[in-house]
């Protein structure tokens, strides 16, 4: 399988919300994934997923529809994530309402922050922050 | 593009990601911006390459400081402005700065198989990366990494060579040390970006990898292998010794395909001694004979190398010199390449020093910073200079009335440069020179001189052929070596200190005058020079000046007085005047007078063509009178004899308003503003 069979098939199962099979395929076929940019970015969001389910939480692979859109998803969270720890998040409020309405749970939020944000610390009291006020959901 | 505003900032982005850019725009615009400061972003999209990007993006700005950086790269130093302008201001040298850089770079040319310096966050999904500071506050490196990179001066990127995406940074790095640059890697505790890295499209690196280290590198797994093409044609006279040190020395010197030696009628034991070594010699026999004929008879009679150089017996290149003025040669239309040199003298014994000793020597030379680098000249050092073969063809041979090696070389030099052939000083093509041991050795010297000087008159129609720069008014040019400024020499001659102001400020503008026409016929090939006379306060120029330079000039002037009034027309509003003047109440001339002699001579301080005569208060009152303030004036010392010093002390007792440095002056040199 080339890179682009394996993309089409990730991107249908995506579509289909079927997760544990999108998570199988790309463990299959990790080789390959680890030399495609999008496919490698997904790869290492499988960490969210597996959290999520043992957790009995709605899995980040459901969530979307296709690859065009869980990649989109993940860039903007890792830009406010980014954003919150450099203090050049100008409206903290847009943050929470993105959360909610992508149904963003905390698990994709820290495992996000762990793996990419830097002053990490800094970003997790932020989220623990608004999730007391109540912005973010528990 | 217009004048370069001092005070702004352009970003610029090559974009191939909308969302990746607006958030590298995001950060930006929330960088706090100095006072009297002003930013502005550029992004460019669909570029044929990254240097054909930029060079669109640099073109169209006019700002001072450009920021040259990739979407994905984040600036979180919100103080970031202030650092780099700050950082760029403390050292004008300071071409480029950047984030990552290599002090060394490998062999392979690929930064990251090298010691890095600097500090990033690169926020991976398995780690966070953060390379370790350098060993100082600024660390100079040879090549920064393209993710951010940052310049106080505009230097074209190499799109005619690098068409993709890979090696631009590594490239710009080099071209701005050619240029003389710091490039520089700052000590930082927090990193200034982030770099949002991904996989790298590494398809067409290869390619670039092996142009990069041609154009700037020779691909050291090549070298062995690689022939050089280079003659070294070696002269002696009467110098077996050191004939013999140099033939040492040479063998650790790379690139040598084949030497000639020539024994220019040796006395001393030099033709027995070669003919029982295996060198290619030539030896004439006949006696000693002018080198015009003496380097022809070489070029027609043995075969040469495309790179030819011509050495002296006492003079011992570095390891990789000739290399260096090979490659020298292969820029552009450069037919003639010279080499540096620290002259030493041999010790007592004879035996030239040891080689750790004469490195050491030359890395204490602070005149020549160890990196490539080349500056146009009239005229290389004769004891070592290389041509490219094919120039003997285009310019001819030597001329056979000539005997004297220098004046031979400056024959030559002058008709290249009619004929527009390029020469450059290599500075990383270093030798050590013997200098008690290679100056004027022959007998026949000063023969050659008086002989020589008769047929370069009626060829060149002038007298002294004045083919060094004036240092000590270049000095006083005080500008960032990338600003665009205009300069007027009066009295350029053959334009030598104006080669050497366009080779310190490359965009500066150059203009010279010259009451004679031999050598404005010279001089207008290397900038604009015209024919006129300042004594009749004309200037054939329409432009206004921030310098006017008068070189040993005005005490030339039937009217200085009114020539200095007069550039108050041409300077523009705080421009300067610099000027050089002798000094004729020097010690020697006092006591020459007490002796009752007053008698002139061709050159220096009594030459007799000198029309008005100053001493430290008439320059003053010159220029205070003509409405300039004198910002600077100095002088150029010389030892005097014991015989001057007592006649100094007793004129010093005789009046209260001299002192000791106005009898010790040879020359003043001052500056004085509009």
């Amino acid at each position: 399988m080339d890179s682009q069979s394996l993309r089409k098939q990730v991107d249908e199962l995506l579509s289909m919300k079927k997760c544990e099979e999108t998570v199988s395929l790309l463990m299959e076929n990790e080789e390959i994934a680890k030399y495609d940019r999008d496919l490698l970015k997904i790869f290492y969001l499988i960490p969210v997923c597996n959290t999520e389910r043992e957790a009995g939480q709605q899995t980040l692979f459901t969530k979307v529809s296709g690859i065009e859109e869980l990649l989109e998803r993940d860039r903007r969270v890792k830009f406010y994530l980014r954003r919150i720890a450099f203090d050049v998040l100008d409206d903290e409020e847009e943050f929470c309402t993105f959360c909610r309405q992508n149904q963003v749970s905390l698990t994709e939020l820290f495992i996000e922050t762990y793996c990419n944000a830097v002053h990490k610390e800094k970003v997790q009291a932020f989220i623990q922050r608004k999730v007391a006020e109540g912005k973010l959901k528990a | 593009m217009n004048e370069v505003d001092q005070n702004k900032v352009c970003f610029i982005i090559c974009s191939s990601d909308r969302f990746y850019t607006e958030e590298c725009l995001y950060y930006i615009h929330h960088l706090n911006i100095p006072e009297g400061f002003q930013i502005e972003a550029l992004t460019v999209e669909d570029a044929k390459s990254m240097a054909a990007g930029y060079n669109e993006a640099m073109q169209a700005s006019d700002a001072k400081y450009k920021v040259y950086l990739h979407q994905d790269v984040f600036i979180v130093n919100h103080d970031f402005i202030r650092d780099i302008v700050d950082i760029f201001q403390r050292d004008e040298q300071i071409g480029m700065i950047g984030m990552i850089g290599s002090p060394k770079l490998p062999d392979s040319g690929i930064m990251w198989e090298g010691k890095r310096c600097g500090a990033i966050y690169i926020p991976g999904y398995l780690h966070d990366d953060l390379f370790r500071p350098g060993d100082s506050a600024l660390t100079e490196v040879e090549a920064i990494d393209g993710l951010l990179m940052i310049t106080q001066y505009d230097i074209p990127w190499r799109e005619d060579l690098f068409d993709k995406w890979d090696f631009y940074d590594c490239s710009q790095s080099q071209e701005f040390i050619r240029r003389g640059y710091k490039v520089i890697v700052p000590e930082l505790e927090e990193p200034w970006c982030l770099h949002d890295s991904t996989i790298s499209n590494l398809g067409a690196y290869e390619g670039e990898r092996i142009k990069f280290l041609k154009e700037y590198f020779q691909e050291p797994e090549k070298q062995d292998q690689e022939e050089h093409k280079i003659t070294v044609i070696l002269t002696t006279h009467n110098r077996l010794l050191q004939l013999q040190d140099t033939l040492r020395w040479l063998e650790s010197v790379e690139g040598i395909s084949n030497l000639i030696i020539v024994d220019n009628g040796s006395q001393d034991g030099t033709e027995q001694w070669l003919s029982t070594q295996s060198y290619e010699y030539l030896w004439f026999d006949e006696g000693v004979t002018g080198y015009g004929k003496l380097w022809n008879t070489v070029l027609t009679n043995f075969e040469t190398q495309d790179c030819v150089v011509f050495l002296e017996a006492g003079v011992y290149p570095e390891k990789k010199s000739l290399l260096e003025l090979e490659k020298a040669l292969q820029l552009g239309n450069t037919g003639i390449a010279g080499a540096v040199s620290n002259r030493f003298f041999a010790d007592e014994t004879g035996k030239i020093r040891n080689r750790e000793e004469l490195t050491l020597m030359r890395q204490n030379d602070q005149r020549h910073p160890n990196r490539q680098l080349y500056h146009k000249t009239l005229r290389a050092n004769w004891r070592m200079w290389a041509a490219r073969r094919d120039i003997f063809e285009k310019n001819g041979l030597f001329r056979e009335e000539l005997d004297d090696p220098g004046d031979v070389l400056t024959d030559y030099s002058l008709r290249m440069i009619r004929k527009q052939l390029g020469q450059i000083v290599c500075l990383n093509a270093y030798a050590y020179e013997d200098f008690g041991r290679c100056g004027d050795v022959y007998s026949e010297a000063d023969r050659w001189h008086a002989q020589d000087r008769i047929f370069m008159k009626n060829e060149w129609g002038m007298n002294y052929f004045n083919l060094q720069p004036n240092k000590s008014l270049v000095a006083r040019i005080q500008e960032e070596s990338g600003k665009e400024f205009a300069v007027l020499e009066v009295g350029c001659d053959l334009g030598a200190t104006l080669f050497e102001i366009q080779n310190r400020f490359p965009k500066c503008k150059t203009y010279g005058l010259d009451i004679n026409e031999a050598a404005v016929d010279i001089a207008k090939h290397i900038t604009e020079a015209k024919y006129g006379n300042i004594d009749e306060l004309r200037i054939p120029f329409e432009e206004k000046f921030d310098y006017i330079i008068f070189g040993d000039v005005l005490e030339h002037l039937r009217h200085p007085e009114e020539v200095i009034e007069m550039c108050r027309d041409i300077l523009k509003e705080g421009g300067y005047i610099i000027a050089s003047i002798p000094n004729v109440m020097h010690i020697s001339v006092m006591t020459g007078l007490i002796d009752g002699r007053f008698r002139y001579e061709d050159v220096g301080l009594l030459d007799r063509t000198h029309i008005h005569l100053f001493t430290y208060y008439e320059i003053m009152e010159l220029f205070d009178d003509k409405g300039y303030t004198v910002k600077d004036i100095d002088g150029v010392e010389f030892d005097i004899s014991d015989r001057e010093k007592a006649v100094m002390e007793t004129l010093l007792g005789l009046s209260d308003q001299t002192e000791e440095w106005m009898y010790k002056t040879f020359q003043y040199v001052v500056k004085a503003q509009r």
